[in-house]
């Protein structure tokens, strides 16, 4: 059995390469206007089966909510069998955004509306600012012809839109972009490094690659579909150069302040900001493994001598790491993200708001999504953080998170040498679990009143 | 701080399934407790754990553990499948085995039965209410160090 890509929306499927999306936030009104609305968005919905490249602006993608699918009609017998943590919604403490830290879930939207309030969210991506003017336009007509409720998540009534930086590079500096799973779209055995599909599609669960709903007409409804945890991240820029300029030439006295500094943004990354990997290259950023995959850290570099263990991409993706008996396995999930705001300029916080809006999808929100978040604010899941199991992801870790230490160690031949007071360079500022339905699922979601209206006559 | 787990679940009261609560009890040192020791040891996150009976109507499965719920849960359904499957099949309203043994179901029920304890919930134990603990967030692993025990899982 092939997966029919047709079936799947492209943002599942494919890396977008324009360079401006746009986020747009709806609450529905009554459940025929949301039927409606999913039934002309369905028309325009980019799917997995095109060439990306081939595609007329926009691309279009739609991620649905568990408050959404109750506004649209679904039978509640279908939504009890859903993801429990999709069916909950963002849960605080599973994500560290922790009470009263700069992420805490009460201040999440600036405050214009409540997660409750989120139906639908849906993705515009343009290669350019007019293109996606257009697509703006078309979708908030659309919606509000359907009677649905844009929420503006600023308090300058902005929208979210990203913007390439140029060069794949994130407002910290870092390439992004580079490392993604390899999956097999096939029902066949699949080889490492490949990943199965079942890792990110619903509908066709096993024992092996669990999935909820896991059958019956709930699954059947879903197949084809993702969840996805969609986030607006922060980035504090000044915070994070003011780390590398204060910690870099103490770390690395013998280097030029500025290699300094870039040695130490690697470390906290495990690859140099041209994206070269430090078990690769750990004196200088080869721009020849730039885009390099072909590494393992248990073979080349099992003592953490280059890459250190709580380098970002060594928690995210500890790839031959040995992992606890307690573990069964890393998390694979599909990162789909793009920088907005302003680049810095100069030192100093200029109060401008920026960061990534990314889109985090897989079939099991609490396996793969959460898990991994518990391994970025607790470093506790391979026998290597022995020393030490409560450090955390060295740049997006928040050091809130109860029993966490802000401590990033580096270790080396002469001994560990540790760097203290790890900052919050990330903060969260929304986070909404949302379902990517497949294409017949969002022909049946479109229908979902008339077939509500039928159940009660 | 260690994170506590109070299963507490209705037994079935029809005169089948309390003989078999019998038999579990009569079997449970030597055939569960061997087991539950081996698997709790390896885990490595694992306080204290037993498992009661009261007065033949509710079965508690008591833990404090350190970390995440979910790994937590998780392992204990892979590893100590069997255990669960034998009590739960004594609770009242519980789903067969074939519709819990996944990770979502079981972690769902499971956790579904956890009773929150009284007062305010504690750094570790958002949620779930009191706990008091003498040693603080101290885990496993670091109360295993500082007596100079070995780990089971070598770096």
């Amino acid at each position: 059995m092939q997966i029919d890509l047709g079936g799947v929306q492209a943002v599942v499927v494919g890396l977008y390469k324009c360079p401006t999306s746009r986020h747009l936030i709806f609450r529905f009104g009554d459940r025929n206007g949301a039927c409606a609305f999913i039934g002309e968005l369905t028309q325009v919905i980019t799917m997995a089966d095109v060439q990306l490249e081939a595609v007329l602006d926009p691309l279009l993608n739609i991620g649905i909510s568990f408050n959404g699918l109750g506004t649209l009609g679904v039978d509640p017998a279908l939504l009890a069998k859903f993801d429990a943590v999709y069916r909950a919604g963002p849960d605080a403490v599973a994500l560290g955004d922790v009470t009263g830290s700069r992420s805490d879930p009460a201040g999440w939207w600036e405050g214009r509306f409540d997660n409750e309030d989120v139906h639908c969210v849906v993705h515009i991506y343009c290669r350019s600012d007019e293109a996606a003017q257009d697509a703006t336009r078309m979708v908030r007509q659309m919606a509000l012809g359907c009677g649905l409720t844009e929420l503006i998540p600023r308090m300058d009534s902005t929208i979210l839109e990203a913007h390439s930086l140029g060069g794949a590079k994130l407002h910290f500096g870092y390439t992004d972009g580079i490392s993604h799973p390899d999956i097999c779209w096939s029902d066949v055995p699949v080889t490492p490094p490949q990943v199965d599909f079942r890792n990110f599609l619903l509908g066709y669960s096993t024992s092996e690659f669990p999935s909820a709903p896991g059958d019956g007409p709930a699954a059947d409804l879903v197949r084809d579909s993702t969840y996805g945890a969609f986030r607006w991240l922060y980035q504090d820029v000044a915070a994070f150069n003011l780390f590398l300029s204060t910690q870099g030439p103490r770390l690395f006295p013998e280097l030029a302040t500025v290699d300094a500094e870039e040695l130490l943004a690697a470390k906290m990354m495990g690859r140099w900001r041209n994206g070269a990997p430090l078990v690769l290259s750990p004196d200088r950023p080869d721009s020849e493994l730039a885009t390099s995959n072909d590494f393992s850290y248990a073979t080349q570099d099992p003592d953490g001598h280059r890459c250190p263990f709580s380098a970002h991409i060594r928690v995210v993706n500890p790839r031959d790491t040995p992992l606890d008996p307690i573990v069964e396995g890393a998390p694979q999930i599909l990162r789909r993200g793009m920088p907005y705001g302003p680049p810095l300029q100069g030192s100093g916080d200029d109060g401008a708001d920026r960061g990534i809006v990314g889109i985090f999808l897989c079939a099991d929100l609490r396996r793969q999504f959460y898990t991994l978040i518990d391994w970025v604010n607790r470093n506790d899941f391979s026998p290597v953080y022995n020393v030490n199991r409560r450090t955390q992801d060295a740049l997006v870790g928040n050091r809130a998170v109860p029993g966490a230490s802000a401590d990033f160690t580096l270790p080396g031949n002469g001994g560990s040498v540790t760097v203290k007071g790890l900052s919050d360079f990330v903060h969260t500022k929304g986070t909404a679990f949302l379902l990517y339905p497949g294409k017949n699922a969002l022909v049946a979601l479109s229908k979902a009143a008339s077939a509500a209206d039928r159940a009660r006559t | 701080m260690a994170t506590a787990l109070n299963l507490t679940a209705p037994l079935k009261q029809d005169p089948e399934s309390q003989q078999r609560l019998q038999q579990l009890a009569a079997v449970f040192a030597e055939q569960v407790q061997p087991a539950m020791d081996t698997v709790l040891a390896q885990s490595e996150i694992v306080h204290y754990a037993r498992v009661l009976v009261i007065d033949n109507k509710y079965i508690q499965v008591l833990t404090e553990y350190d970390g995440d719920p979910e790994q937590y849960t998780e392992f204990f359904r892979k590893e100590l499948g069997p255990v669960f499957q034998e009590i739960f099949s004594l609770v009242e309203g519980a789903p067969q085995w074939d519709e819990l043994n996944n990770p979502n179901t079981f972690y769902e029920f499971s956790h579904g039965l956890n009773v929150k304890a009284l007062g305010t919930s504690t750094v570790g134990n958002e949620g779930h209410g009191y706990m008091f603990s003498a040693f603080g967030d101290t885990t496993v692993r670091e109360v295993k160090k500082q007596l100079g025990q070995q780990s089971a899982v070598s770096t």
